[in-house]
């Protein structure tokens, strides 16, 4: 296991989890998300090949919009 | 039902009749149930019937946040001109099913009328909204 922090809070994750497994896991979809990983946005095309490593800051973001 | 802390309230309006004629959005802060603060942000689209908030800020509004001892539990957007009900956009684009979807209709400045929904699967649920003082 490996322990990284998720939105703020410790998370437990298998080890070499990748982005994709962790959304998948959370069960969000991941074209409603960004995800930025360590300050840097993450291109959605690199969540399948980015593995999470100990002590990785995590944020992901629901997209926030809408209109009348 | 959501309690909502007054002068957070009350900041919320007066960011929201700045943007004027333009959608005005941020994000709500606080635990569950209950909001503390809230975050204005920029509405990319800047427009008057849509809003967009870049990725970017909300991270960086939700390390703010957290510096308060709060967390994100929604998002806050104006409507100009049409009543505080989510609209189709608004349900189609209302992705977290644990947010607070909090819409202030301003089509009588002088009373604006604010309204709090959680949205799972495009179905809208309407919450009692209380203002604490």
């Amino acid at each position: 296991m490996i322990e990284l922090i998720l939105n703020g809070r410790p998370t437990k994750l298998a080890e070499q989890t990748t982005v994709g497994e962790l959304l998948a896991e959370k069960q969000v979809r991941p074209e409603v998300v960004s995800v930025e990983l360590n300050g840097r946005m993450l291109e959605r095309k690199e969540f399948e090949t980015t593995r999470l490593r100990p002590g990785d800051q995590v944020e992901v973001l629901f997209f926030m919009g809408g209109g009348v | 039902m959501i309690s909502f802390n007054a002068q957070a309230f009350q900041q919320m309006l007066e960011h929201l009749g700045q943007q004027v004629p333009l959608e005005g959005c941020g994000l709500l802060a606080g635990e569950q149930g209950a909001v503390c603060g809230v975050f204005p942000a920029t509405n990319m689209d800047h427009s008057p019937s849509t809003f967009l908030i870049d990725p970017a800020e909300q991270s960086r509004l939700c390390r703010q946040m957290r510096d308060c001892g709060w967390e994100l539990v929604g998002n806050y957007h104006s409507h100009v001109e049409t009543p505080a009900y989510p609209s189709k956009l608004d349900r189609e684009m209302a992705f977290d099913p644990d947010a607070i979807y909090l819409v202030v209709s301003l089509a009588d400045r002088e009373r604006p009328v604010a309204r709090a929904f959680r949205i799972r699967d495009g179905v809208v649920h309407e919450e009692e909204l209380e203002i604490a003082r």
